[in-house]
């Protein structure tokens, strides 16, 4: 087996995304990054294509090893993001030789299927820059349907009582972001701690404790501040705080997670599986977050989820960008001791991810299954390279 | 009021007075117009591929330079994609607001493409700042506080690194082949091949410390798993040249590239005692930080730490458990000037000295040479000689060359240097300019 190119696909309305396309042996394997793509594109032709063209594709631990650079290593930056897309794809095209999904390959499945939480995003969120805080909301004009992140702000109990018709038992806001632009996140008065702590509070008004409630910081906070904010919340019992700090200063996140009875969930952002070790070995989360997009791919993630599951910690896989992410990480899930719920964007999961990919899973009863055909188990729609505003580059032998 | 275009370098004076800058304004211009942003232009060269230059251009006319190294084209795009709408129409003289906000959701812990472009950029606006008031950087941080730097010589000829990929080990042994008879300094194969003839040039030439790698070729034949006697004996064997030649009046530095494993170093580390190098740098990856204190504990050598880390939490790290005792910092990798400074300035606090790298580039240099006689703990200068004398002279003038062995930032305004005429309209230039016109933003 020799890769033969490599492609990388751009889509117009989905500025943030790049999907990755390798080809060896009339298969092709699939794999996506988010955030930062025309970087990431250029890396990939610059400096991966002229390493990996030619190369058998099933060596995806030298692959990584190599890849791992003199510089932009251990953190989620181009390279990391760019090699985690080639990783996926590489696994991918594993899988499909071998006839073996993706699971199977990691192990088999551990579980009998994992419940979704909703991540509280409409259909636009994030897509058009790469800020996370509210100016890249996408809240739209006249919210259509799935449009959460406005109903958290404003119809917190019609969209907890949404969320359980669907028995979608877990939901992830983020109503502190508008303050911690205010202060660059070094303080946050009692009025602001006030209205942000609104939401949630209406929720269990609302439905009481039936639903899961997950408080996103975005690694926005100092210590102080973040303190404060996990004290106003304990009152409300949400299942879990995440990346109260940023999340590379674990001796920071430590700080926080003594200062409060809420779990600590963090690390969406952070790269390499050795980020992870130190995460955990230095007291920085109850639940380790990791984005199979950035942390450097199916490699890295699971070498991520062993390290939780060694430490007995729970492990919980990113999924807020596009998806081929989304089913990377159903994969890992169910191959994962330590997961106990799989993150999903309802508003993306029910919309725009199935216009690019075929074969996307259901949710059945609260819960997603990975696909169980080889590999991933989904490709891109047979038209999108021939779409209008698609953008295709590719580097071959 | 603004200065139009990049003034002329001044002459050195022969005091270690403060110079009457010849071009300084009377007033320093109000903030106002003059000073946002307007233009953000990249250069390539085919010749260099693997460099990427940088320059941010004001309403007013006046200019800042930067650059970085390894991976140019996902750079050039990050600040083409994501910088440029950012910071066009922005106040260029807030340099440690752009710091802050150019620091991503993504990619903020260690030297990616962002962290790479971002230093480019803020190295650029320092010296923007400086073009605009008159001043040499050292003078905007806060003056000298000595009038020149002890340097050392990395052991390197004339192309080493010009034509590597960021990929890993190539960066290693890259550039032996080419660097003979291109002029004297091939001071690369002249490590291997004749150390002691190389310490004795050097000291001619008045440099007293020598940076070399003879390791790193075992390390890749073992993935730096393991060491053989023979090939220990084979990678001592120019130390013991050199202090057979001229004894300890060379201090000789090593750099192993984070290429070995444990206990593979500390095998290297032991055998290496009696030969008294001045450090071990990079022994292994920086992120492997519980071994590296682990061997911080077993050698009496210091461990330098390293050219490739961004972060001034993974220096904390690295300092609070006494795994370094030399910290690096390149400015063109680790966020600019103003990370330099602060994670140097964490350094004073653990009372350790800290050095800044340059085996990057020509900027890289000229503004090393700002910091190493501004910062009250800086340690060495490191030169490249056969780059100094070679092809840095390519890309600009008004470079601070060393002399005696010692080595003084440039007076000029800024960082104190020049594009070489001409540079940005060579046959093999990439430009690419993103302006405030642009209708994207």
């Amino acid at each position: 087996m020799k890769i033969s190119a490599i492609e990388t696909i751009r889509l117009e309305d989905y500025p943030n995304l790049l999907l990755v396309q390798v080809h060896s042996d009339d298969l092709v394997g699939l794999g996506e990054t988010f955030f930062g793509a025309a970087a990431a594109e250029a890396y990939i032709h610059e400096s991966v294509a002229p390493y990996l063209l030619g190369k058998d594709p099933r060596r995806m631990e030298v692959h990584a090893r190599r890849l791992n650079g003199y510089v932009g290593f251990r953190t989620a930056g181009v390279e990391t993001r760019g090699n985690s897309a080639i990783d996926m794809a590489l696994w991918d095209l594993a899988g499909q030789k071998a006839g073996s999904s993706l699971t199977a390959m990691l192990g088999g499945p551990v579980n009998g299927g994992i419940p979704v939480y909703n991540t509280c995003a409409g259909p636009s969120y994030v897509r058009k820059t790469v800020e996370v805080n509210p100016s890249n909301w996408g809240i739209e004009e006249t919210p259509g349907e799935y449009e959460d992140l406005d109903a958290f702000l404003h119809r917190p109990e019609a969209l907890a009582k949404s969320l359980l018709g669907q028995s979608i038992g877990g939901m992830k806001i983020w109503p502190f972001d508008p303050a911690a632009v205010r202060s660059s996140g070094q303080e946050i008065t009692p009025q602001e701690l006030d209205k942000a702590v609104e939401p949630i509070k209406r929720v269990r008004e609302a439905v009481g404790m039936d639903i899961d409630v997950m408080i996103e910081l975005h690694g926005l906070w100092s210590v102080t501040a973040a303190t404060l904010i996990a004290r106003a919340l304990e009152p409300y019992a949400p299942k879990w705080i995440e990346d109260p700090t940023r999340v590379h200063d674990f001796a920071a996140l430590n700080d926080v997670r003594s200062s409060t009875e809420v779990p600590i969930a963090a690390g969406e952002t952070l790269g390499g599986s050795g980020s992870y070790r130190s995460l955990l070995d230095e007291g920085g989360a109850d639940v380790a977050i990791v984005d199979v997009s950035w942390v450097g791919g199916v490699t890295e993630a699971r070498l991520v989820a062993d390290l939780a599951n060694e430490r007995s910690v729970q492990v919980a896989f990113h999924n807020c960008s596009g998806p081929v992410t989304f089913v990377a990480s159903l994969h890992l899930a169910a191959a994962s001791r330590t997961a106990a719920t799989q993150e999903i964007v309802r508003a993306f999961m029910f919309g725009w991810h199935r216009d690019l990919v075929d074969d996307l899973p259901e949710l059945h009863d609260g819960q997603v299954r990975p696909p169980t055909g080889p590999g991933l188990g989904v490709a891109l729609q047979a038209d999108l390279l021939t779409r209008p505003g698609v953008s295709v580059r590719q580097s071959a032998l | 009021m603004v200065t139009p275009t990049r003034p002329e370098a001044a002459t050195r004076p022969e005091t270690a007075a403060l110079p009457e800058t010849p071009t300084r304004p009377e007033v320093i211009a109000p903030l106002g117009e003059d000073l946002v942003v307007s233009s953000i232009r990249t250069l390539r060269l085919e010749s260099d591929p693997t460099y990427l230059w940088v320059e941010v251009r004001t309403a007013g006319g006046a200019s800042g330079v930067g650059e970085t190294v390894l991976g140019p084209e996902a750079v050039e795009a990050y600040i083409h994609d994501s910088v440029a709408p950012y910071l066009l129409g922005k106040d260029a003289l807030r340099i440690e607001g752009h710091a802050q906000n150019l620091r991503g959701y993504l990619g903020y812990d260690g030297s990616g493409a962002e962290t790479r472009g971002n230093s480019a950029i803020d190295v650029a606006l320092w010296d923007l700042f400086g073009q605009v008031t008159g001043l040499p950087l050292y003078q905007l941080l806060g003056g000298r506080v000595r009038d020149a730097m002890r340097v050392y010589n990395t052991c390197a000829g004339y192309d080493f690194g010009r034509n590597v990929t960021l990929l890993g080990a190539g960066v290693v042994a890259a550039g032996l082949d080419d660097d003979r008879a291109k002029g004297p300094y091939d001071d690369l194969a002249a490590a291997i091949e004749r150390p002691d003839e190389l310490a004795r040039d050097l000291l001619a030439e008045g440099y007293s410390a020598m940076k070399i790698w003879p390791f790193d070729e075992a390390a890749l034949s073992t993935d730096g798993r393991s060491i053989s006697a023979a090939a220990l004996r084979e990678a001592l064997e120019p130390l013991r040249k050199i202090r057979t030649a001229v004894g300890s009046r060379m201090d000789i530095l090593l750099d192993f590239h984070g290429l070995w494993q444990w206990p593979a170093i500390l095998t290297i580390a032991q055998a290496l005692e009696e030969y008294q190098p001045l450090w071990l740098e990079d022994p292994m990856r920086w992120d492997s930080t519980d071994q590296l204190a682990r061997l911080a504990a077993s050698t009496r050598l210091p461990l330098a730490l390293s050219e490739s880390m961004s972060s001034i939490v993974r220096y904390r790290e690295l300092m609070e458990r006494h795994a370094v005792g030399v910290p690096i910092v390149d400015v063109s990798w680790c966020g600019g000037i103003s990370e330099a400074r602060k994670i140097a300035s964490l350094a004073a606090s653990h009372q350790l000295p800290v050095t800044v790298h340059e085996c990057t580039g020509p900027l890289a240099l000229a503004a090393a040479s700002h910091l190493a006689v501004h910062l009250p703990n800086a340690m060495f200068q490191e030169v490249v000689r056969a780059r100094i004398h070679g092809w840095y002279q390519e890309i600009v003038e008004g470079l601070p060359v060393p002399a005696d062995g010692l080595i003084s930032a440039p007076e000029a305004p800024g960082l104190g240097v020049r594009w070489r005429p001409g540079l940005w309209e060579r046959s093999d230039a990439h430009v690419q300019e993103s302006t405030a016109s642009d209708p994207r933003w």
